[in-house]
């Protein structure tokens, strides 16, 4: 057999069967249009309605909900305080996961590194849950390993930073970095791997340091990665919502509220479902920038 | 790598205690709560690091709560549900995608990277008023649907890289001999793909057995709570059994990590096509 028949008969048998693709991804496409496609303008239809309770009449309202929400100086408050979550989180995770994966790529044994990497990853397959008992755990004073070590240094300062509306935030990037940053030191690592090493022995031979090589070989190389993962990360921080509900519930005082408790909040606690949409559309839109930027990326990356 | 020179050594040495000395640091939460889970009650968490008297109680006293235990087999109901639900739909798409040039691929591989990214709390939002509508409130059919959703892009992501990596031409075989489209799958493609099936549903539950937000939005019921919704209910309360609430931690969690480390090197490259590449 040569080379031509060989390369044309899957060509040819992917036309004929055409059609028949349509059958195995149907009901991936019904899921999604049913759960997401329907929800979403659901969601926008219930953003520009409005519910009097006086007259219990829905009534259309437009973009009112919309300059209500962005008039109010909480929202703002808690708009802004999203924004910091996302970025620090993101910060954190991008430039944490870099020196993990740079640590993990290292020339070292072997069968260490390999356990290394898969035991650092564990706090990353843990429910948010667990990850809530761990917080208060580490930061309720009578558990808190750190009181004890206040205590060792005679020291009787109160360290209780889940409960100040000052650090309350700050703890929660924290422990979301913590978390999340195994995942992109994973992913960075998948990035680092694909790189020639024989470049770097030539840089070596012509006398480039440690240093030199990481910022014009390595970083040069994952740059694409590094922005797509940022991208996405800011995406899914922006919306994070599981252990800021169940640690403060966005307390004290709102000052961890971000937009996905507040949502929460607004609907299923107020039952204010309208002021709920409202803000699930900036929530959305917001992503949406963001994910219309990565998969511009992405596009460009395929070319 | 043959390193004669003493400096060398010692660097390297020092690479590897390093290496390992991060990882300790950054697993450190996790080791406190699993020596607390041994704590007996009654003593304070300040006296010492390790407990006095290590105790198995903590563990005894959890699995003999009806509540508890009940929670436990709803998570494992739902979570089954979620997995067996996505590697079904899940493999059928990463079939299409991997054995077929179709019109339209390139958009519905978009609208699956559009799903990983869309916010849960709009999807809980939306989801809880149409099973108000639908009267399937408070069952589990929300809970499986929404997560079986949210975890579709990586079931379809992995698979596909599986399906990619089997030639078409074993499958030609079958059908030579008699076999339809589905039934190669089954009887071809599916044995070959062996741990890494199993690995992927493996991760769909792991994702729902921790997930939370659904399912606190769609269950109501005390009798069919999740254990993360159980959990939760307890946490942030002051006055708490915090050595009870660590070792049901423990039992939710420490399961599933030890599957987790044995299912990690089928699923990264599901992972990667969602974060890097399409």
């Amino acid at each position: 057999m040569n080379a031509t028949t060989t390369a044309a008969i899957p060509r040819k048998r992917k036309r004929v069967r055409f059609s028949l693709a349509y059958w195995f991804i149907a009901p991936a496409v019904i899921l999604i249009m049913l759960l997401a496609v329907y929800p979403t303008f659901r969601v926008i239809y219930l953003s520009l309605m409005d519910y009097s309770r006086r007259t219990q009449e829905v009534s259309f309202v437009g973009l009112q909900n919309f300059i209500d929400l962005l008039g109010a100086p909480l929202f703002l408050r808690i708009f802004k305080q999203t924004i910091m979550f996302s970025l620090f989180s993101s910060l954190g995770h991008i430039l944490l996961g870099l020196l993990l994966a740079l640590a993990m790529n290292a020339d070292l044994n072997r069968k260490l590194v390999s356990a290394c990497r898969a035991m650092i990853l564990l706090p990353w397959a843990l429910s948010p849950i667990v990850v809530a008992i761990l917080t208060q755990l580490l930061t309720y004073p009578p558990t808190s390993p750190v009181t004890k070590i206040l205590r060792a240094f005679g020291s009787m300062a109160e360290f209780a930073p889940l409960a100040s509306s000052k650090t309350a935030l700050w703890t929660l990037t924290a422990i979301n970095v913590w978390q999340f940053t195994p995942f992109f030191m994973l992913m960075i690592l998948a990035g680092l791997q694909t790189m020639d090493p024989e470049q770097h022995e030539a840089a070596k031979v012509d006398g480039a340091s440690g240093f030199q090589r990481l910022r014009f070989i390595t970083l040069p190389h994952i740059r694409s990665v590094l922005l797509t993962l940022s991208l996405f990360d800011l995406v899914t921080t922006t919306a994070y919502f599981d252990l800021i509900w169940v640690t403060t519930q966005g307390g004290p005082v709102r000052s961890s509220e971000v937009l996905a408790t507040y949502i929460y909040r607004a609907g299923f606690l107020t039952l204010d479902w309208n002021r709920a949409a409202t803000a699930g559309m900036i929530l959305l839109l917001l992503c949406i920038t963001l994910a219309a930027i990565v998969v511009v990326i992405m596009e460009r990356g395929q070319e | 790598m043959n390193r004669a020179k003493p400096i060398h050594r010692m660097l390297d040495l020092f690479g590897h205690f390093g290496l390992g000395l991060i990882t300790l640091v950054w697993l450190l939460p996790i080791i406190w709560m699993l020596i607390s889970g041994f704590r007996d009650p009654s003593e304070p968490f300040y006296v010492g690091i390790i407990p006095r008297n290590p105790t198995l109680n903590n563990f005894q006293t959890v699995l003999s709560d009806r509540a508890t235990l009940r929670s436990f087999l709803n998570s494992l109901e739902v979570a089954s549900a979620v997995a067996v639900f996505d590697l079904i739909i899940g493999s059928l798409a990463a079939y299409g995608f991997s054995r077929f040039r179709f019109a339209g691929k390139r958009s519905l591989q978009v609208l699956l990277l559009v799903i990983r990214l869309f916010p849960g709390v709009l999807l809980a939002m939306a989801l809880f008023r149409i099973a108000g509508v639908l009267n399937v409130y408070d069952t589990y059919v929300p809970l499986i649907l929404a997560n079986g959703l949210l975890n579709l892009p990586f079931t379809v992501w992995n698979l596909r890289s599986m399906f990619d990596a089997i030639p078409v031409e074993l499958e030609q075989a079958a059908w030579i001999d008699g076999s339809t489209r589905l039934g190669g799958i089954a009887r071809v493609v599916f044995p070959l793909m062996g741990p890494g099936l199993a690995a992927t549903g493996a991760f769909a539950f792991l994702l729902t057995w921790n997930e939370y937000l659904f399912a606190v939005s769609f269950i109501r019921s005390p009798e069919k709570q999740l254990i993360t919704t159980a959990i939760a209910a307890n946490i942030g309360q002051y006055n708490i059994d915090f050595t009870g609430l660590i070792a049901t931690g423990m039992l939710a969690s420490v399961p599933l990590l030890i599957v987790f480390l044995l299912i990690q090197r089928y699923i990264v490259s599901g992972l990667a096509v969602g974060a890097l590449k399409q």
